[in-house]
């Protein structure tokens, strides 16, 4: 029993805040609005935590996967009269479903082409949708998805949203606990002793990947039904540099880290003076998290760091992890200038 | 028929040579830092806004010193991040991606969202029935000519020297007296001078707004990694991607045409006969 209130800490710490911030959100609309729209990027920015934080995968393709779930959601719902609840299994399933073969393919590459990779399918991905004609509504996307009927009004929004976002939470610090965990985390530090010990690579990173966009696909759900309009713009690769940047603010290999970036970013970009200063001021705020806090706001330590126990079981989840292993392109053995 | 497609081909060939010369300054950067700097896209269009802005010569030579000037604040970047311990690699890439989302933010608040376009020629050539611009060979003369000049640079000169010193092994380079750091440093800011002249070819080729800062630097890095994170390598990468995308843009209809050339870097990544020769090292 101990053991599990240990291991789910970060859920219950976020039960607790939600249930506090609960108290005064629904009371302003704005506010409730402004929550929602942390939720959806903190399911977002948590993928990125379990791509990134846990198996050293950057993939500037979140949002994209997140748009995947929003259209499946959108298409099933709105032309074709289904239920949103088919919509949310599609949601979920879409996604990791093409995650799942794409994350075979560039796993294998160089952590900086692998990002490249994920960008270049992320594009790819946008340039489909607004060629998809009637299906995808093409350039003007697909309004009137209909409501969700657990959840009619902004303020039960807030709380579904939520719900997500805290059920996530514990599966990601259940998914740390597990023997996939450790093996993910043997993966991010040297891939060939993973190997040795038994370690599927390939698969455990692929499946990994699959659940990641399977978090973003459920963000694009709530984000299809909530906005009731997605298009080609609306969850866009900026938004994937966004909630990069969320993680890495909050600290990408903690739990919370994600959720704390995403509240922080987007109450803080509701004070910018001007949308044209966005990018300067997101710009400087990753430099200045990078110099002052390279592991973001949670990864300092405490108060939500898990103990290390006697020598078993968890080895500090959050020690830090030599990066040597991970190349940024290539060998070190093939470098060299000149053609 | 033919000549069409010989057409596109040349123009593709003269497109690709300034990816190209924005890829070498990251190869550069690599070879001396291990990292890369995803801001040359920001470099080019600050350069190419403020060429376009002033005007004239006076206009080019603003744009020059202003991109090595952000060059050189991201390589006063690196050496802080260098400093306070051996950086992760990514964690640079990142912050100079940071900065680069910042420079379009400033092109954007200080120069506006329209595109900026200059053109010196208005006269094409006429070979046969194959038009050629002008500018197309001025382009690939200035970046053959820049090419050769870093070749020479890189191993005929004793900055060469202790730049390729550096990358094979800096601990050592620093121990037979070479200032690593400062040779790092060096590397940034001459990477920047050349992202800041492609940026100037640009303006007088095709244009560009501040949009182009993240595509310039995403174009420039998939040509630098299509074929290998070297100098000739990155450049004929530049000049295949540019041909892919002239044809793509020729034959390919509308929406689809721009996806092509991503595709292009996609497909060449992930493909694993690559992985062997290119930068796409292959792992477990």
């Amino acid at each position: 029993m101990t053991d599990l209130l240990h291991r789910q800490r970060p859920a219950l710490v976020l039960l607790v805040a939600v249930a506090l911030a609960s108290t005064v959100v629904p009371l302003s609309a704005v506010a409730t609005d402004t929550s929602v729209t942390i939720a959806i990027y903190a399911l977002i920015a948590l993928s990125v935590g379990l791509s990134w934080g846990q198996a050293g995968i950057l993939s500037i393709a979140q949002a994209a996967f997140a748009a995947m779930g929003a259209y499946a959601t959108s298409i099933v719902t709105i032309k074709w009269d289904l239920s949103p609840y088919l919509g949310l299994l599609l949601a979920i399933v879409v996604p990791a479903a093409v995650a799942y073969p794409l994350a075979r393919v560039v796993t294998r590459l160089a952590a900086l082409s692998l990002s490249i990779a994920t960008f270049a399918f992320g594009e790819i991905f946008y340039t489909a949708v607004r060629q998809g004609g009637d299906l995808t509504g093409g350039y003007i996307g697909l309004s009137g998805a209909p409501e969700v009927s657990i959840a009619p009004t902004f303020v039960s929004f807030h709380y579904l949203g939520w719900a997500c976002v805290v059920v996530v939470v514990a599966l990601y610090s259940n998914l740390r606990a597990s023997a996939r965990g450790r093996a993910l985390r043997t993966i991010r530090h040297d891939r060939i002793r993973a190997a040795a010990d038994g370690v599927n690579v390939p698969h455990t990173l692929g499946s990994l990947f699959a659940l990641s966009a399977a978090v973003t696909g459920l963000a694009g759900w709530l984000y299809a039904h909530y906005i009731t309009y997605v298009g080609p713009e609306s969850l866009d690769t900026n938004l994937s540099i966004s909630v990069l940047l969320m993680a890495v603010i909050g600290g990408a290999a903690t739990v919370l880290g994600p959720v704390v970036g995403a509240a922080l970013l987007t109450v803080a970009d509701q004070f910018l003076p001007a949308e044209e200063a966005k990018g300067l001021f997101y710009g400087a705020v990753l430099i200045l998290a990078l110099l002052v806090l390279p592991k973001g706001l949670l990864g300092m330590g405490w108060p939500l760091r898990s103990r290390r126990r006697n020598g078993r079981g968890e080895q500090g989840p959050l020690a830090p992890v030599r990066e040597g292993a991970r190349p940024l392109v290539a060998a070190p053995t093939r470098k060299g200038a000149g053609g | 028929m033919v000549s069409t497609f010989v057409e596109f081909l040349i123009h593709g060939v003269l497109v690709g040579v300034t990816y190209g010369l924005l890829a070498i300054p990251l190869t550069l950067v690599y070879t001396t830092t291990d990292t890369v700097d995803l801001a040359v896209g920001g470099y080019a269009v600050l350069s190419g806004a403020l060429a376009s802005v002033v005007g004239g010569v006076t206009g080019v030579l603003v744009g020059l010193g202003a991109g090595v000037l952000a060059a050189a604040t991201v390589g006063t970047l690196f050496v802080i991040l260098a400093r306070a311990g051996a950086p992760d690699p990514v964690t640079v890439v990142l912050a100079t991606f940071g900065f680069s989302i910042a420079l379009a933010s400033v092109v954007l608040w200080s120069m506006g969202s329209d595109p900026f376009v200059a053109r010196v020629f208005t006269e094409f050539w006429q070979v046969g029935t194959i038009r050629v611009s002008p500018q197309g060979a001025i382009n690939l003369g200035l970046a053959v000519g820049m090419l050769v000049g870093l070749l020479l640079l890189l191993y005929r000169t004793s900055l060469g020297r202790a730049m390729r010193a550096s990358a094979v092994n800096a601990v050592g380079a620093g121990l037979a007296g070479i200032p690593v750091r400062r040779v790092q440093f060096l590397t940034f800011v001459s990477g920047g001078l050349m992202a800041a002249a492609a940026g100037v070819l640009v303006l007088y080729t095709t244009g560009m707004d501040y949009t182009s800062v993240l595509q310039l630097g995403l174009l420039a890095i998939g040509s630098a990694l299509v074929f290998g994170m070297r100098p000739m390598r990155a450049f004929a990468g530049g000049i295949a991607i540019g041909v892919v995308e002239a044809l793509a843009g020729g034959y390919i209809s509308g929406g689809w045409s721009a996806a092509i050339p991503l595709l292009f870097i996609l497909v060449m990544l992930a493909s694993g006969r690559l992985g062997r020769l290119s930068a796409a090292e292959v792992r477990p």
